[in-house]
């Protein structure tokens, strides 16, 4: 049974050519493995085919709307969303709401992040720790987190604590859950090898085992401020007088279509924003990642 | 493959992070602290009044403020709400003391609480030249032409409130039984986009649902104005807002009875109160609505034996009709001030 041989490229390293014996003598040859390659894509190429999608949906947008095809009651126009951004950066709304919404945001995420990341750790690291946190957490992990708001509202009232709350309540869930796996699949050998070096405790996880499972807890952190948008709209249509959901409940309010697609063009942008921060960060924080991904 | 941060590094990063977060989160908390206000006043928290109106005038000018320092009290602005139904998480909450509406949904929300009093109420105004409030509605390519048309089709309403209390007495007076339309309950915002679409035959619309669409083409078929309705425009206080400073909300209403004077006079300048831009900003045709609202709207008025009466025969058609699973006593729900 002999496997295609392939040509090794320069600078890959020798694979093994001895043979090896099965059990009924014949000699087998180990096929060499065909080194991936790094495929290099053309920068150029790599982000135009990265927006056409969003741009030929734009295209099709604005076509539709000039045409006519799009009423303007279901769908404003793109010229009416830019307009409405411009009012709105104009009078200075537009900067005071991001900042409300921004700030709101940063703070419910670190509380939530701050308070699963701990839960996540504990109940990665010790038995005794996952069977005092693992089975709660899975069962309020279970539970949507806008079926609280009524909960929080009687709680905190409509205020500011309850809009922050929220949100970290929408954050724990998700931060925990890939905490704890993140931190349950580290290498046990790395640790012990760790522990061999004398590392235990706080250091052991702060230098050990949290970078090992910093995959997962900047996946974590991603879908957390993916949610945490969620949790903001939830929060920012109750009581508010700024944020980009209160913005979502005044369009509805005054029935203003441009507004409503304005909010959801904010909300994309800042998806996208939060997406590019994740990878700068996973960038720099590992940088062994470029090298040994699947491609 | 470990973190390559020096740790005296990793520690420092670590305690700004924490510093930050804990200095983010005490700031958000100081901030609510602080509106906490001065000690033994009573606070009237009253809902954000937009850009329009006599409570968006008093909120610029301070006149509110300025006149219940007499009474020892003073006002709290707090977040914006789309309705009087959608207020009603913060007044239980306690984030919302005095608001405005009109007694139908205070009925529907009375008819489970009792932390509520009606205290002030003014007419809905009759005169002929003022606009339109709300109405029945069908889109504009729709063959109805009248409520009899509409047995058996989909009807938009608000659950409880104005539009479910003005489609059964516009049926009534039709001699439609309720049950040959069906109703689709629908808050405003929800029933304009499903309007729209083409989701629902008819609706019932109310607040800016009803001029906003009718601008968009719809045809009414009923107007507010035909239909013999009792309702009232009203402010409701909670109970122990009544119970600790009637004399505040006197003030409030003689407050908002003058500026409904000069509202009438020159309706004009309690339009884009704030702002000329932005979502609450109106123009055009709108805005010569709303002014011609403001010209015609009559003034609130603390609550008198009719008015009693009136809110009674509200009360009892929402619990004959089923709106309500109790029924509401006119002399629970409301409070005469000074008797």
């Amino acid at each position: 049974m002999t496997a295609t041989q392939h040509e090794p490229r320069a600078g890959t390293a020798p694979a093994a050519r001895t043979g090896a014996n099965t059990g009924d003598g014949d000699s087998v040859t180990l096929a060499r493995p065909r080194f991936l390659g790094r495929r290099d894509r053309s920068r150029t190429l790599s982000l135009s085919v990265r927006f056409a999608v969003p741009l030929a949906l734009l295209a099709t947008w604005q076509v539709a709307s000039s045409v006519g095809w799009l009423d303007p009651e279901i769908l404003a126009s793109p010229g009416s969303v830019v307009a409405a951004a411009e009012e709105l950066w104009e009078s200075g709304q537009l900067t005071d709401f991001l900042a409300a919404s921004g700030r709101r945001a940063a703070i419910g995420v670190t509380l939530g992040v701050a308070v699963g990341l701990v839960l996540g750790v504990l109940s990665g690291i010790s038995a005794l720790g996952e069977e005092l946190i693992d089975p709660t957490m899975q069962m309020y992990r279970a539970v949507p987190f806008l079926a609280l708001v009524p909960l929080l509202l009687s709680w905190f009232g409509v205020g500011e604590g309850f809009k922050i709350i929220l949100i970290a309540v929408s954050a724990v869930a998700p931060m925990y859950a890939y905490t704890y796996l993140g931190v349950r699949g580290v290498d046990r050998l790395v640790i012990e090898a760790a522990r061999g070096y004398g590392l235990s405790g706080v250091r052991l996880v702060a230098q050990v085992i949290m970078p090992s499972a910093l995959p997962n807890i900047l996946m974590a952190l991603r879908i957390c401020l993916s949610v945490s948008l969620t949790g903001l709209i939830a929060a920012e249509q109750i009581g508010t007088t700024t944020g980009i959901g209160y913005l979502v409940s005044l369009s509805q309010q005054y029935f203003r279509n441009d507004y409503m697609v304005l909010c959801i063009v904010l909300y994309a942008a800042i998806g996208v924003l939060i997406d590019l921060a994740i990878r700068i960060v996973e960038r720099l924080a590992m940088p062994w990642r470029s090298g040994v991904a699947a491609r | 493959m470990t973190s390559r941060l020096p740790r005296p590094r990793l520690r420092r990063l670590a305690a700004a992070v924490a510093l930050a977060a804990t200095a983010a989160t005490l700031s958000a908390c100081g901030s609510e602290d602080a509106s906490a206000g001065s000690e033994g006043a009573t606070v009237i928290k009253l809902v954000d009044p937009g850009n329009a109106g006599l409570l968006a005038y008093a909120k610029k000018t301070g006149v509110l403020e300025e006149k219940l320092e007499a009474a020892d009290a003073r006002v709290e602005w707090g977040g914006s709400y789309g309705s009087f139904t959608a207020t009603i998480d913060a007044v239980r909450s306690g984030d919302v003391t005095v608001l405005e509406g009109a007694i139908s949904p205070a009925i529907g929300y009375l008819s489970t609480s009792d932390d509520l009093k009606i205290f002030a109420v003014a007419d809905r105004t009759k005169n002929p030249k003022a606009p339109v409030n709300d109405g029945l509605v069908v889109p504009k390519d729709s063959k109805v032409t009248s409520i009899d048309q509409l047995v058996g089709k989909k009807i938009a309403v608000n659950k409880g409130g104005r539009g479910e209390y003005l489609l059964e007495l516009a049926l009534d007076q039709a001699g439609i039984d309720p049950s040959e339309v069906e109703k689709v309950y629908l808050n405003p915002v929800q029933a304009a986009g499903a309007f729209q679409s083409g989701k629902v035959d008819a609706w019932w619309a109310i607040v800016r649902g009803y001029p906003t669409a009718v601008a968009a083409g719809a045809k009414t078929i009923v107007a507010s104005t035909e239909v013999d309705d009792n309702d009232l425009t009203i402010l409701a206080a909670r109970k122990e807002l009544v119970d600790e400073n009637p004399e505040a909300l006197k003030i409030i209403v003689d407050t908002l009875a003058e500026l409904r004077k000069e509202g009438n006079a020159e309706p004009e300048k309690f339009q884009n109160v704030f702002t000329d831009s932005g979502p609450t900003a109106t123009e055009g045709a709108a805005l010569a609505r709303d002014t011609e609202v403001d010209r015609y709207a009559n003034p609130f008025r603390p609550v008198e034996d009719a008015d009693l009466q009136t809110i009674q025969t509200v009360a009892d058609y929402f619990s004959t009709h089923g709106f309500i699973s109790k029924p509401v006593q006119a002399s629970d729900a409301a409070v005469q001030l000074g008797s």
